[in-house]
């Protein structure tokens, strides 16, 4: 079935009847969307599949308080599930790595140097060093504050959407991103100065 | 924007880049074992409907406790004999009966 022919509330309604059949074509449609969410935001020591199952498992167990009637499409109901899943991961993963200089990679250090740097100089080529280092940056902050800096600068979704996948108002979301930038530059700071002790 | 900002905009788009493997379909038997799954958890306990059922009936009892404190509040402002002035002048005409 191509996936624009899928039909999504006839779906629902045999989900509802238990229908395992329609469960799981609901489960195959929607998998990019979860996994996306799910590779995003998941906790260092969680593979992306079971995250995804349990945001599945929680969809299948809420889907009598979603209603299509409400004009939120289904889309939008999971999405947002799906974020509020991760960040209960997030939140039980309660120990946060601490990075030392020590365990950068040569690509990573460029990069945090930099990331920490004030004076003009041109961004590092190292694709894999940046995105190991903005990880384990990211891993070094607040759930909350991981989530929206990944949301609004990673995924380069705009505040009013992030405002509705989480929950949060505007504000606080702006907010929050302003704090979240701030505490990573701090963090950025702390470990280039590790380099020169 | 401040230049730590501008940096890390930097390293965000070049971590965008390198990450860009748009998710495919679901592995092979993964659809199957979510359902199966979900198919064998049990459904809500009878503890779980209870506690539910308590925490609505708690809120209930709050309302109802709520609307009884305002009105009483109200109702009593409208009641001359509960006025200090009121109550010594009438104790004093009764003394003085």
């Amino acid at each position: 079935m191509p996936p624009d022919a899928f039909d999504v509330p006839a779906c629902l309604d045999r989900v509802r009847q238990q229908d395992a059949a329609a469960a799981r074509a609901l489960v195959d449609h929607f998998y990019p969307l979860v996994i996306k969410i799910a590779r995003s935001h998941r906790p260092r020591r969680m593979a992306e599949e079971d995250l995804a199952q349990e945001i599945y498992l929680k969809m299948f167990t809420r889907l009598q308080q979603y209603h299509g009637r409400d004009g939120v499409p289904f889309e939008h109901w999971l999405s947002r599930l799906a974020v509020t899943t991760c960040l209960d991961a997030l939140r039980a993963e309660k120990r946060r790595p601490e990075w030392r200089w020590a365990d950068l990679g040569d690509g990573e250090r460029d990069w945090l140097e930099f990331f920490a740097g004030e004076t003009p100089a041109p961004a590092p080529s190292d694709a894999l060093g940046v995105c190991e280092v903005v990880e384990k940056l990211l891993a070094l902050l607040s759930t909350e504050d991981r989530l929206v800096i990944t949301l609004l600068d990673l995924e380069e979704r705009s505040v009013a959407e992030i405002s509705q996948l989480t929950g949060w108002g505007v504000s606080l979301v702006k907010i929050r991103a302003f704090r979240a930038r701030r505490k990573l530059r701090a963090h950025a700071l702390k470990l280039q100065k590790e380099s020169k002790l | 924007m401040n230049e730590f900002e501008r940096r890390w905009k930097l390293g965000a788009e070049a971590a965008r880049r390198d990450d860009d493997d748009s998710p495919g379909e679901a592995p092979f038997g993964f659809a199957a074992r979510v359902v199966a799954h979900w198919q064998t958890q049990p459904g809500p306990s009878l503890a779980t409907l209870w506690q539910s059922l308590v925490l609505r009936a708690l809120g209930a009892v709050t309302l109802v406790l709520l609307i009884l404190v305002t009105y009483g509040t109200f109702s009593s402002s409208h009641d001359e004999l509960a006025r200090p002035e009121l109550e010594s002048a009438v104790a004093d005409s009764l003394v003085l009966l």
